[in-house]
């Protein structure tokens, strides 16, 4: 009875002990490292030696030593580190992971890490870290939208767009209830507008509802209708001032309640996504951006052909408890972008055509800045890098030729209205055309002046770059022959005539021309 | 002979003039036995998981492998406490039972868990690699109790005061994705 007596009266003092040393003990702040998501390799010996941290082992390719992994770090090249917004940007990296052999996986390019941020502010972090650190980036893939949010906070690195990867299609929503967009046009007020802004203070959550790209339809789509970005006033979604308003524009999915105006299934050009390299990183390491960037646009398109096996392999089933990603909620999201190929590199990045970076960025660029989610301006030049694109064999294309029309309306061709087709939105007095006098008919001479008084043909092109399924039934309460004289501007500016069409009846609350964008059924 | 045994079988007899010694009254009562039961059971749950970890942290040193981590910290974690309860138990000629073979066990796990938490200067960084070893693999629960142990106050991704790019996750390719590197999911 004494042995159990001293036995318990050791352990209780022991437990005791043991607890009071944890709990009074003096705690350091410490950062807990991001987690990280194995993927399997098909390599027979890829990292087994330490857990397999290295993507590919190879030869090293300038990159310098790797700063992770296991007692033979020195001899193995450090990876080229990406960070992407969304596993489902990230997608075209981890396939590349999962089909890498044990041989670099470029000349250029030995090996790669691939890292997905929820939010830009992430990504922000990482390109700031710089790949020399392994919680930092090298590259980072994110739509052009949130790279003009970002950009601002990283200008001192010189971060430039260096390839067009894809573009979003259908992630981006704008919703309004009945005749909203209309009220929002002919009011001089501010106009509620349900999204997220870096300035809106919203909750994770509710910042999870919408995306850089969203607000970037919306401003746009608003804009088009009449209504300028800077009486555009955000509402964090969520918040009870949210359910009265009449506009959102939200991630897909978001919300039901407001009837759906236009997504980026139909201005599926609307939301590119770039690759983004630092200057530095351009100049020191470009055939390794150069290697990525081919081997990034082919990984696109396999996955885009075929996403089973990266969704088998690398994700997991939400439902079943797992911490991976859901692999449901990737093939969601991947059936969302739209692939780029490498030949389309030279329209996209070296192009001037309406719906190149060259054009869409500056237009994003004035539409964050006039509703206040940036205050830089546009950079001049634009931080678009060419150089490996160049170096790929891409080529700026020939500006298209437009259609024989001329802008008096000499022997027009028009198109005609698809069957069924219902006008998505109005762009009013697209270009800012100048308002002739009232009471004078004009003459022909006359109208040509003042379609071109304005940029509404370019307008009307830049639409069409971005809705390339869309045809456009302009209009105008100065009657049809004006409503002639802007569709030919239109088509010299470069739209198909065969996608313009000539209305009779101007839409209400429109001075000069109205352009009905029409969504083919 | 007959006698003797049959004599180990029952209650001591009665001395005379003595008190009658039953069985029950040379036992703790109930509730002192259950206290006892309770402190065993919370010191072997305690000691053992300080020591299971601390040892994985050991182990950490070399290689990054979950389940190498765990088998040798288990087998170190169960060897060494049998080894001491075999040795009291011939010193005692297996006198104590199962009684003393679990407090030997709970003894011995809270000297090695009180030894890891106490030599904190030698085991604070040795922890902190581990429980970044869970908050790597995703665990989070066990990464904030294992740096709770360390002595360390963690903020992940996602939380306000985290510098290293918001609500990260990276991708690391291994060998085999079934096989976590670094620890529970």
């Amino acid at each position: 009875m004494i042995r159990t007596y001293a036995s318990f009266f050791v352990i209780s003092v022991m437990t005791f002990a043991l607890v009071f040393l944890l709990v009074t003990r003096s705690r350091l702040a410490h950062e807990a490292p991001a987690e990280e998501i194995p993927v399997a390799v098909a390599t027979p010996d890829a990292g087994a030696a330490d857990g397999g941290l290295v993507a590919a082992s190879g030869t090293d390719g300038g990159l310098g030593p790797t700063g992770d992994g296991g007692a033979d770090a020195g001899t193995r090249a450090r990876p080229l580190r990406v960070a992407a917004l969304g596993w489902d940007l990230a997608a075209p990296g981890l396939a590349l992971l999962l089909h890498a052999g044990p041989e670099p996986l470029a000349p250029a390019l030995p090996t790669l890490e691939v890292a997905a941020e929820d939010d830009v502010d992430g990504v922000s972090a990482r390109l700031a870290r710089g790949g020399e650190d392994p919680s930092g980036a090298d590259v980072a893939v994110l739509p052009v939208a949130s790279f003009v949010v970002a950009y601002e906070k990283l200008r001192a690195l010189d971060p430039r767009a260096v390839a067009v990867v894809g573009f979003s299609r259908g992630r981006e929503e704008l919703r309004a209830t009945p005749g909203a967009l209309a009220r929002a046009a002919a009011a001089t007020e501010d106009v509620k507008l349900v999204a997220v802004a870096p300035q809106g203070g919203a909750s994770p959550e509710a910042r999870a509802l919408g995306s850089d790209g969203a607000t970037s339809l919306g401003l746009y789509v608003l804009r088009a209708s009449g209504v300028a970005p800077s009486r555009v006033r955000f509402v964090a979604p969520g918040t009870a001032e949210a359910r009265t308003a009449g506009l959102s524009a939200l991630a897909r999915g978001a919300e039901g309640d407001r009837k759906l105006v236009v997504s980026t299934v139909e201005a599926s050009r609307l939301s590119p996504l770039v690759l983004v390299a630092p200057r530095v990183l351009l100049e020191q390491r470009e055939p390794a951006l150069r290697d990525l960037v081919r081997l990034w646009l082919d990984s696109s398109a396999k996955v885009a052909k075929d996403p089973a096996p990266l969704a088998r392999t690398a994700f997991g089933r939400a439902d079943a408890g797992e911490t991976r990603p859901d692999a449901l909620a990737l093939l969601d999201r991947l059936g969302r972008l739209d692939t780029s190929a490498l030949g389309e590199q030279g329209a996209l990045v070296l192009g001037t055509q309406p719906g190149a970076l060259s054009s869409s960025l500056p237009l994003t660029w004035a539409l964050a800045r006039e509703a206040g989610l940036t205050s830089a301006a546009t950079p001049d030049p634009l931080p678009i890098d060419p150089r490996v694109v160049k170096a790929l064999g891409a080529v700026a294309p020939p500006p298209p030729e437009p259609d024989p029309v001329s802008v008096d309306g000499g022997a027009p061709s028009f198109g005609s209205a698809p069957a069924a087709a219902s006008a998505l939105f109005v762009m009013r007095d697209p270009g800012a055309p100048t308002a002739p006098p009232k009471g004078k008919p004009l003459g022909t001479a006359e109208l040509a002046t003042l379609a071109t008084s304005g940029t509404t043909g370019t307008e009307i092109a830049l639409a069409a770059a971005y809705f390339p399924r869309a045809s456009f039934r302009v209009s105008s309460p100065l009657g049809e022959k004006a409503a002639r004289a802007f569709a030919s501007a239109a088509v010299l500016a470069g739209v198909p005539a065969s996608r313009v069409v000539v209305g009779a009846n101007a839409p209400p609350g429109v001075s000069v021309v109205a352009v009905e964008v029409l969504a083919t059924p | 002979m007959a006698k003797e045994d049959q004599g180990d079988l029952l209650p001591p007899a009665k001395k005379p003039g003595g008190k009658k010694l039953v069985p029950d009254e040379r036992r703790p009562s109930r509730p002192m036995q259950r206290l006892v039961r309770i402190a065993r059971a919370l010191g072997i749950l305690l000691g053992g998981f300080v020591t299971l970890v601390g040892l994985m942290g050991v182990v950490g040193l070399v290689t990054d492998i979950f389940w190498v981590r765990l088998g040798v910290a288990a087998v170190v974690g169960l060897v060494v406490p049998a080894i001491v309860a075999d040795r009291l138990l011939k010193r005692m000629k297996a006198s104590g039972g199962l009684a003393m073979v679990v407090d030997v066990f709970a003894i011995v796990l809270l000297a090695l868990a009180l030894a890891f938490a106490g030599l904190e200067g030698l085991t604070r960084g040795l922890l902190r690699d581990e429980a970044d070893r869970y908050a790597r693999s995703g665990s989070r629960v066990m990464a904030r109790a294992v740096y709770f142990l360390a002595g360390v106050s963690p903020t992940f991704p996602g939380e306000a005061g985290w510098k290293g790019g918001g609500a990260g996750r990276s991708v690391k390719p291994t060998a085999d994705a079934g096989a976590p590197d670094g620890g529970a999911r």
